[in-house]
């Protein structure tokens, strides 16, 4: 037997992968590229979902009927990030809620600025603080902040 | 069930931080030492379940390279990517159906050659919750985390006495090799933070390790023991991906599924009849959650468990006594892991771990974001 370390091998190749969003996220994109949320409505139990999905989970319906929500709402939940995606340490902690915008029924996540994380930051009301340049994705959503 | 199912046996290897081998050896090695060990020649067994994943393995269809080292070579072989238990149910209903005499069961992951946080975080739905940048399984169970403590008014230090708990058990769990276990609640309270209120120490390892399980028809299992473990029930049961559509201060998917698994084993006071509990919590506030699901105190009542010392080793009812996920946790094998400590346990094998006259055992596995779905067996002598 010998010592030598096992030798490991990396990955040669990577692949990006795309999504084709669908209808109904499409239209959610657009909006938000417009500086403006929306959800759908459905038509069985009246549950508004934003973001938007396609069939009501509960009635097993497709939603179409879209309405305009005001970027306002409540913190239901939140966690402070210590560290990214990766694990890694970040500088700076960032506080991300759960948001249910007023008139949904779903909830968004998002980074909130502004207000102190602890007991008192949920049941907070928040607004929704766009990106100067939108580009139709959740992340012209830039963060919420108390309203 | 159809026909009753027995377990002859079981084999894991170290789990460990890095094990600097491959993984088809890492295979070979845990499935040929454990046959060995039963007298199970490859020719005995007609089905192999494996429990891996493409994403952690780096392969698409990663079960192509392990054919030929679990024994699954010119045989009816399947692979969940869910978690060993669930490849365990898959067997044990191969077996139940009378499809197969004996099934191998082979789980693993190696933590140490991939990242997974990365590889979990590739489990959000992708076009909005992957596009936020921020979430991953650790951040998506610190929501879990901050609903179920809330919920039950209870502050942030109960997750270091379940980690201090368990980590503290693996101290006598030989195969347990991945962290440093000797530490205090103050050292788990101080570990770095990685999402409030989840930290380093009360969030599983990164691991290495692989589990097998040889199960048998009631015929089959007395060529090879004398002492068969029986699976009495079992349940598999999911909830919502998204967190908003669940009620995250409890476990829905796991309640329904140590029904099941209850019902068919006929158990009706889970908390009297239960000697010793196996469940896997990736995060400290899940077991809380998971002793409440699993019927083992009453609801809300979970961190009452522990404070008391019910589920200590030398507890009335054990939870964790090999140390569970927070110990040790390669991916896909750590609830089979928890299935086989729940064996070692009532055949008297478990060593320094060893819980007293254990008559039946529940055994839990978990996947998805936040343990989206949760799979139950009950198993006794």
């Amino acid at each position: 037997m010998t010592d030598k370390k096992i030798v490991s091998i990396n990955s040669v190749m990577t692949m990006q992968c795309q999504w084709s969003v669908g209808k109904t996220v499409d239209k959610f994109l657009e909006s938000l590229s417009g500086g403006k949320i929306t959800g759908v409505k459905c038509s069985g139990c009246g549950k508004v979902y934003a973001p938007p999905q396609q069939v009501c989970g509960d009635c097993f319906k497709v939603m179409e009927e879209w309405v305009e929500l005001s970027g306002e709402g409540e913190v239901v939940n939140y966690t402070v990030a210590h560290v990214d995606v990766r694990n890694k340490p970040v500088d700076e902690p960032k506080v991300i809620g759960m948001i249910k915008l007023d008139g949904a029924d779903t909830t968004l996540f998002g980074e909130i600025k502004g207000a102190d994380s602890g007991s008192g930051l949920i049941g907070k009301k928040v607004k929704a603080v766009f990106r100067d340049k939108l580009k139709g994705s959740i992340r012209d959503i830039s963060h919420y902040e108390p309203v | 069930m159809l026909r009753k199912v027995g377990i002859v046996g079981w084999g894991m290897s170290e789990q460990a931080p890095a094990i600097e081998d491959s993984r088809t050896n890492l295979v070979y090695e845990t499935a040929h030492t454990t046959l060995e060990k039963y007298g199970v020649s490859r020719d005995d067994f007609s089905t192999v379940i494996m429990c891996s994943n493409d994403f952690y393995d780096g392969h698409t269809i990663s079960n192509v390279f392990t054919v030929e080292v679990s024994g699954a070579y010119l045989k009816d072989e399947g692979k969940v990517e869910q978690d060993g238990v669930h490849a365990m149910i898959y067997a044990a209903m191969r077996i139940a159906a009378g499809v197969h005499e004996v099934a191998m069961v082979v789980a693993y992951s190696k933590g140490s050659e991939f990242e997974p946080s990365v590889a979990l975080a590739a489990q959000l739905e992708p076009c909005i919750d992957r596009q936020y940048l921020f979430l991953n399984d650790i951040a998506m169970a610190a929501f879990q985390a901050r609903a179920a403590l809330d919920s039950r008014k209870l502050g942030e230090d109960v997750l270091a006495r379940v980690a201090v708990k368990n980590l503290g058990n693996a101290t006598k769990n030989p195969v347990a090799n991945v962290r440093d276990y000797g530490v205090s609640e103050e050292d788990i309270k101080g570990s770095d933070m990685l999402f409030d209120p989840l930290r380093k120490l009360t969030a599983y390892p990164i691991t290495d390790g692989c589990c097998v399980m040889i199960l048998a028809s009631e015929e089959a299992v007395k060529k090879y023991t004398d002492r068969p473990v029986w699976i009495k029930g079992m349940g598999l049961n999911q909830e919502a991906y998204h967190l908003w559509q669940r009620d995250l201060t409890r476990s829905k998917s796991c309640e329904a599924a140590a029904k099941k698994a209850y019902d068919l084993a006929g158990i009706k006071d889970p908390a009297k009849e239960i000697g010793v509990a196996e469940v896997s919590e990736m995060f400290a506030h899940q077991e809380i959650m998971f002793t409440e699901a699993l019927g083992l105190c009453a609801e809300g009542e979970g961190a009452k468990m522990l404070e008391s010392g019910k589920s200590a080793l030398d507890g009335e009812l054990p939870v964790n006594p090999s140390g569970g996920a927070l110990s040790a946790c390669a991916l896909n094998a750590t609830g089979l892991i928890r299935a086989a400590e729940a064996g070692m346990q009532l055949r008297g094998e478990a060593g320094d771990h060893q819980v007293d006259g254990v008559k039946l055992a529940v055994a839990h596995g978990q996947c998805g974001p936040a343990a989206q779905n949760n799979a139950v067996v009950v198993m006794g002598m």
